[in-house]
Parts: structure tokens; C-alpha cells; sequence
């Protein structure tokens, strides 16, 4: 279904011929017939970045390699090459950066003036933006994310939390519900791979700035931009120890969250390893914050404006192509205008740029892994055999790398595994509903509540929706939105605590006053 | 002529025995002047605490009808209604060997719920906020009740830790049901009275009996359940909940600190709303 360019166009990206006006008419003539719905010129980021062939871990302000000599491979989606070859952090590097993380806590952290906390932070965030462009390129090449998003979105949002929280280090004391704030100790953190630079800015910007020291494990698909966030970290002047980053694959990350030495665990990422936490944290006692990924809805009425709904929806599919837990991974639409809407989102889709992410056009990079490309690919099939109506755009898609169009699934019933699932690509499930109250049915109808988008043009309808849905964040007329000061996260069955403004605190204090 | 009372489960707004149709005794450790006291107890089964979370969800509902006004009054009438009884209540608090020290905890009993009634409309201006996001959008959070919340209270019981908490969630806007520890069952039951009398809307306060610590595993592994606080310091207890409890991410908490706004921020979840705005 998805017809392959030819050798020459796609080493530039998928266009046709240069920029002639004249020429362009011509090219669309033919774009029809030939599958090419959008010509453009490709521009893809052309900055140089140096990335050696083996990474080290930061542990105790110094960057080394893992105890055991064992590395993992990590590959560009878009390209399939080898990018770099990152550590695989062993039983000791796991207690060395531990103890690290405890005696800078002991030592240097906590007996640092709040306000000092603070100025490293607005460092950190300052450095950030300086070397935006950087991180940017790395994180499309690490990720596959398209460079639009990477730099507009990512890279700004992470220096903007480094800079929030700085403020907050020497003003916990007026947060509502504490007396005497107080960090807790040494905090374990595992981010995901999607957006690996802003989860790490969500998680690490709260703990820091309340006190805590921290241990980062990223994903092992994405751990780049993370390793150059220590070397940015450790340029801003921050003691050693405070920030500690090892890399490696689940057992590293399960190792970690196991190590007595650790207070608290930040956890996003899948349902079952949250439960898994969950059970392990009972026992243990230690804190802990969750942040699963969610199947947050879209919500469609009638009223709705059909052009915002779809470009909004389309955004939505791209975003981390389609991974974040935030972004509308169900679509509700009111019953007499699902036809109509879904045609236009039909042609919306046709027209998206899927390619290479360094391109300043494309709107959907490469997904992260082979393996997760398999699992979209088999949900998307499992969707189609229960009886979804599986709709594909004719669009091109480089042939190499790891792609995948949208897939829209038209008449997806609750009992289908696509409605139930969380389904991490770019992948839509459509449902209809006739009244409010059967869209809020629905949309609770799944245990990931995390996000919702209410399109309508009623405020009435909209409050009423606001009010009733059981989800952390709704956003009228608008999708994934993120700031600094907005808390995000899910009700219960998604997570717990927030991550973004003051209520992003709590997790990482308690009150000395108890 | 003195009709001895049996101790009913209270929930959905009646007084009714258990499903099973069993109950045992209890005795009850007097101050040692008089001779132990026995009372014939309801004992909750499991399909029981699966009644009573049915008629508690349906109280969540009602109880989040009502505005936050509202709701403060409600409860301030329940402490007029519990203030009336207090002989009864000192009389139900047995733990301590000097009446003047039950005359001060059954009065902290009623003051703690007045102090959470002036909550009810409060803790919203307190842990919400308007967001100064950097777009063109109106962005505010505020706190919203979890749904149905379990409250046990410690096996060694603790009236006024175990009241302070129901008080705390019923303020922040959950159904409540309260699973005493066995020596606090007769006090809760007069609490579970003062909430009939105080027309509290069916379901929104439950009161299930039991053996010590029956319910408990059936409280973990119940979806209905949002999140349970154990109001006393009972560490296994607490680890074996919230081992079963991780299968639905249930939320589950502890602790003996009384008057908090922490409660408050233990029963309630942040929703963040953004609206555009034009420019």
C-alpha cells in the first residue's frame, strides 16, 4: 500500500524536483496519480554532532564506563545505523551511583543554602537553552521524533522546568499542607524513551529543587540526550553525586528500585512494571510516584470546529509518533458527524510528511525499535481482524528506517483489544457516542484515564464535560498542551502524584513536622 | 426494663444485619472498676463490603451533587446531632481508665468534625491554582475527591485517629466506609447514628463490623475501592495492603496525625483544565 520512492528522491526526502513554481503545478498534476499528495523541498538540520562510538555512565561526578565492560547497542529509527554504544550498569555501577547519591545527599546537598539549589537549577536551565540546537538534532537522531517537535516543544518545555523549579528551592515552605518541608533522600528516576530529555527535565527539576539526590536511568533506546544532559549538569557546577546516570536495559532499571539505599521511585512508562513497583514499594516502603501510560480520549461533537479537532488529532498522532501517554490515543465522535469527520481526516492524513525526523517538514518521524514497530504493526492487524475497519493512507515512507503511516481503525467496539489497550503508535481507534453522557461512559470505560480533549463550540458543554470526566488534565478545544506550571498526571488507576507546578512538589517532600 | 442493642452494619442509609446472618461477641476491656462488658456485633462478610461499596459509590454521586456549602453544613449539623450524644459517646470510649479522659476525647471526637466541616469549602482555594502557563490559555487545577474510600481503623483502636480521618475524607468530598478496629465498634456505631440523624444522603458514611482485620484482604483486592487509609501505625498491615493493592494501583496510606490538610490532600486528585483564549 505504501508505494516506495526511488533511489534519488530518497536520499533528499521525499520530493519532487526543485522549487519551481511552474515545475510545482506540474508536479502536483502528477502527485495524484503518483501517490505524492505534497511536494516540498527537503530541509533537513545539518549540524554536526559528535557522538562516541561507547558512552560512560556519570556516577560521583565522573563519567566512566560500566564495571563489567558490557554495552548496548543504540541505533537511529530513521536510518537503522549504529549511533553510539551505551553502558550496561552491572550490580556494582548500580550501588557505586547509590552511594553516591547518599553521600552528596549527606554531604553536599542538604547542607547547601535552598537559594544556592536554586541557582544551579537557573544554570542548568540557562545551559539548556544555549546548547538547544544540539540536544534537538541528538534527540531526532536518538528518537526518530521529527525536528519540529524536538526543537519546538521539547527542548524549550525541559530548559522552561529546570527554570520553574529553581525559583520554587528556597520557597517549599509555603506550599499549602507542609510545615516543615523536608526532601527524602536518594531518589531512583526511570523515564521512557519518548521525549527522554523532557522526562528527564519533569522528574529531575522537582526532585533537585526540593532537596532530594537522584539516581536517572533512561531507556535503553533513547539514553543519549540523558548521558549529555550529566555533561551539561556537571558543566552547571552542580557537587558531585547530586545527579547520577546510569544506562541499561529492565534489569538495570528493576536492579535499581531494589537497592535498599533508595527513599523514592519515580516510575513512567508501562502499566504492569507500575503495578510491579507498586507491589515492591508495599513491602519496602518506599515512596512512590507513577505516571502509566494512559489511552486518553478525543472527544468529538458535533459543534465542534472540524478543521482545529483534526489538525489537533493529527498533532496528536505524531507527537512522539503517537507514544506519548497524554495524547488522544481513542477518538469519541458524536454519531451524526462521525462520517463526515472521518473523511476529513482521512484527507488530512494523506497529506502528513512522514520521513526522515532532521527534515524541517516532516511531521512523523521513525519509531523507536524494531520491536516496537512489530507490536504497532500487530495491534494495528489485531484491530482490523476483530472487526475495527482498518483504513491506511497512500503515503510515502522512506524504505529504510522504521516507520509507520497512522492507521485509522473506524468502528472500534469497547470489547475490541485496541479500545482496551494502551496502543503507543500511531494508531486511532474510533468509537461514536450520541450524548454527553455515553461519550463520558466511554471514555471512562477503559482503566488508563490520564488526559481528555473536549471539542465543542458549547461552553456549557464544555464545563459540564470538565466537570464530570474522572481524568488529571482536560483540555477544551485544545490537545497537549504542557507547561511548567500545569500539573499533569492521571487519577489513580494511571498514576500517582503529579508531575508540573506546585503539586509536582509533593512527591518529593515530607513534612518534618509529623 | 433494659432492651440490650446488637450492633447493625450501617450502610446506604439503613441499619441492617449482615447477608451471611452471623455475628459474634465482644468484650469489651472496661475500666477495671466494672466487669468486662459483652456486645453482640454484626459481623460483616465479604459480599457484605461488596453491598456496601455499591451503596457507596451511589453515595459519592450524591454527596458530589450537593455543593461545597452544602456539605460543610451537613457536617456541622452531624457535630450538632454528635454533640447531643455526647454521654453516649463517653460512654462508648473505653479505653481510658478516668472519665475525665473520655469526656476530653469524646469532645475532641466532635471538634475534630467541626474543624473538617470548615474544610469542605475551603481545601479547593487552598491546593488548586491558576496556572501562569506560557500560551494563550486560561489553565487552572483544582482538587476533586477520589470517589469511595475505605478507612480501617487500627486493630489496638484509636477512636480519635480512625473519627479525625473519616471526618477528613467525608470533607473532601468521598463516601466513606469505616471499618473500626473491634474495641472502637461501639463508638463508630453511635457516629454511623449521628450521621442517619444528620440526614447524611444514603451511602456517603457506611459502617461495617467485623472480626479483627476480616475485611481487609477483600478492602485490597475490591476495584471499587480508590484508596484506603489504615488510621494508625500498623506497618505489616499496611505492607500486605498495598502488595494486594498494587494490582489496581490502589492508593493506600497511613498515619496518626490528626487535623491535617495532608488528609485532605490524600483524598483528593488534581485535575488540570486548559481553555484557550482568544486573541
Amino acid at each position: 500500500m505504501h508505494s516506495v520512492p526511488d533511489k534519488q528522491t530518497a536520499e533528499v526526502g521525499p520530493h519532487i524536483g526543485t522549487h519551481k513554481p511552474g515545475n510545482l503545478k506540474q508536479a502536483l498534476a502528477v502527485s495524484s496519480k503518483d501517490l505524492f499528495r505534497n511536494p516540498y523541498d527537503a530541509a533537513p538540520d545539518t549540524m554536526k554532532i559528535d557522538i562516541s562510538t561507547r558512552q560512560q555512565m556519570l556516577i560521583g561526578g565522573n563519567f566512566r564506563p560500566p564495571g563489567e565492560e558490557t554495552y548496548l547497542a543504540t541505533y537511529n529509527p530513521a536510518t537503522e545505523e549504529l549511533l553510539s554504544q551505551i553502558p550496561l550498569a552491572g550490580e556494582r555501577d548500580i550501588d557505586d551511583a547509590v552511594m553516591a547519591a547518599q553521600r552528596s545527599y549527606k554531604k553536599a546537598w542538604s547542607g547547601i543554602k535552598p537559594g544556592k539549589r536554586g541557582e544551579f537549577l537557573f544554570r542548568v536551565a540557562r545551559l539548556l537553552q544555549e546548547r538547544a540546537r544540539e540536544f534537538a538534532v541528538l534527540a531526532s537522531m536518538d528518537e526518530g521524533k521529527a525536528i519540529r517537535e524536538s526543537r519546538d516543544t521539547d527542548l524549550p518545555l525541559a530548559a522552561a522546568h529546570f527554570f520553574y523549579y529553581a525559583g520554587w528551592a528556597d520557597k517549599l515552605e509555603y506550599l499549602p499542607g507542609f510545615r516543615s518541608p523536608r526532601p527524602l533522600g536518594v531518589c531512583a528516576q526511570l523515564i521512557p524513551w519518548n521525549s527522554a530529555l523532557l522526562m528527564a527535565a519533569w522528574k529531575l527539576a522537582p526532585a533537585l529543587a526540593a532537596g532530594n539526590t537522584v539516581v536517572l536511568k533512561p531507556s535503553e533506546s533513547s539514553s543519549l540526550t540523558v548521558l549529555r544532559l550529566g555533561e551539561l549538569i556537571r558543566e552547571a557546577g552542580l557537587p558531585d553525586g547530586v545527579v547520577n546516570i546510569i544506562t541499561g536495559d529492565d534489569s538495570t532499571g528493576s536492579n535499581l528500585v531494589r537497592h535498599p539505599g533508595i527513599q523514592h521511585i519515580a516510575f513512567s512508562g508501562s502499566r504492569a512494571t507500575g503495578r510491579e513497583l507498586a507491589a515492591i514499594c508495599g513491602t519496602s516502603g518506599q515512596r512512590l510516584s507513577l505516571k502509566l501510560r494512559g489511552s486518553s480520549v478525543h472527544i468529538v461533537f458535533r459543534d465542534a470546529d472540524p478543521d482545529q479537532a483534526i489538525e489537533a488529532l493529527v498533532r496528536a498522532l505524531c507527537l512522539s509518533q503517537g507514544y506519548i501517554y497524554c495524547s488522544g490515543s481513542r477518538l469519541l465522535i458524536e454519531e451524526a458527524f462521525a462520517e463526515e469527520f472521518t473523511e476529513r481526516l482521512k484527507e488530512r492524513i494523506c497529506q502528513l510528511r512522514v520521513g526522515n525526523p532532521l527534515d524541517q517538514n516532516t511531521e512523523l518521524g521513525a519509531i523507536h525499535s524494531r520491536k516496537q514497530l512489530e507490536r504497532i504493526r500487530a495491534l494495528i492487524r489485531t484491530g482490523a481482524e476483530e472487526g475495527g475497519g482498518l483504513w491506511e493512507p497512500e503515503i510515502r515512507i522512506p524504505d529504510q528506517g522504521w516507520f509507520c503511516p497512522p492507521a485509522i481503525l473506524s468502528s472500534v467496539a469497547p470489547g475490541h483489544t485496541v479500545y482496551r489497550t494502551e496502543t503507543a503508535g500511531p494508531l486511532l481507534p474510533i468509537t461514536t457516542f450520541r450524548t454527553a453522557d455515553e461519550a463520558i461512559r466511554k471514555a471512562h470505560d477503559s482503566p488508563y484515564s490520564l488526559a481528555a480533549a473536549v471539542w465543542t463550540s458549547h461552553p456549557e458543554r464544555l464545563h459540564y464535560m470538565a466537570s464530570e470526566l474522572r481524568c488529571g488534565v482536560i483540555w477544551a478545544n485544545s490537545n497537549n498542551r504542557f507547561d511548567p506550571s500545569a500539573p499533569c498526571g492521571a487519577y489513580p488507576e494511571s498514576g500517582w502524584g503529579r508531575e508540573g507546578g506546585m503539586h509536582g512538589l509533593y512527591p518529593y517532600l515530607e513534612d518534618g513536622q509529623e | 426494663m433494659i432492651v440490650s442493642k446488637s450492633l447493625n452494619l450501617y450502610r446506604g442509609g439503613r441499619f441492617t444485619s449482615s447477608a451471611s446472618g452471623e455475628s459474634f461477641v465482644l468484650t469489651m476491656e472496661h475500666s477495671s472498676s466494672l466487669p468486662p462488658h459483652k456486645l453482640r456485633c454484626t459481623h460483616a462478610s465479604a459480599s457484605d463490603l461488596q453491598a456496601c461499596l455499591g451503596d457507596a459509590e451511589t453515595g459519592f454521586r450524591l454527596w458530589k451533587e450537593q455543593d461545597p456549602f452544602l456539605r460543610a453544613q451537613t457536617l456541622y449539623h452531624m457535630a450538632e446531632i454528635a454533640s447531643g450524644r455526647q454521654k453516649d459517646l463517653e460512654e462508648a470510649l473505653h479505653r481510658s481508665q478516668d472519665g475525665k479522659q473520655n469526656k476530653a476525647e469524646a469532645k475532641e471526637l466532635i471538634a475534630s468534625l467541626l474543624y473538617y466541616a470548615g474544610f469542605a469549602d475551603k481545601y479547593q482555594q487552598l491546593l488548586g491554582s491558576i496556572n501562569p502557563v506560557r500560551s494563550p490559555y486560561a489553565c487552572q487545577s483544582c482538587p476533586e475527591a477520589v470517589g469511595t474510600v475505605v478507612i480501617l481503623g487500627p486493630l489496638a483502636g484509636d477512636p480519635s485517629g480512625l473519627s479525625d480521618t473519616v471526618w477528613a475524607a467525608l470533607a473532601a468530598g468521598n463516601s466513606v466506609t469505616m471499618i473500626p478496629g473491634e474495641q472502637d465498634l461501639p463508638v463508630a456505631a453511635i457516629l454511623a447514628e449521628c450521621a442517619d440523624t444528620a440526614a447524611l444522603p444514603p451511602g456517603v458514611l457506611n459502617f461495617l463490623s467485623t472480626r479483627n482485620a476480616y475485611l481487609d484482604q477483600a478492602v485490597a483486592s475490591s476495584q471499587r475501592v480508590r484508596t484506603v487509609w489504615i488510621s494508625g501505625e500498623e506497618e505489616q498491615r499496611l505492607s500486605r495492603i498495598r502488595y494486594t493493592g498494587a494490582t489496581d494501583l490502589k492508593r493506600v496510606e497511613s498515619g496518626r496525625q490528626l487535623r491535617s490538610l495532608k488528609k485532605i490532600i490524600a483524598f483528593t486528585d488534581i485535575k488540570t483544565i486548559w481553555e484557550p483564549q482568544l486573541n
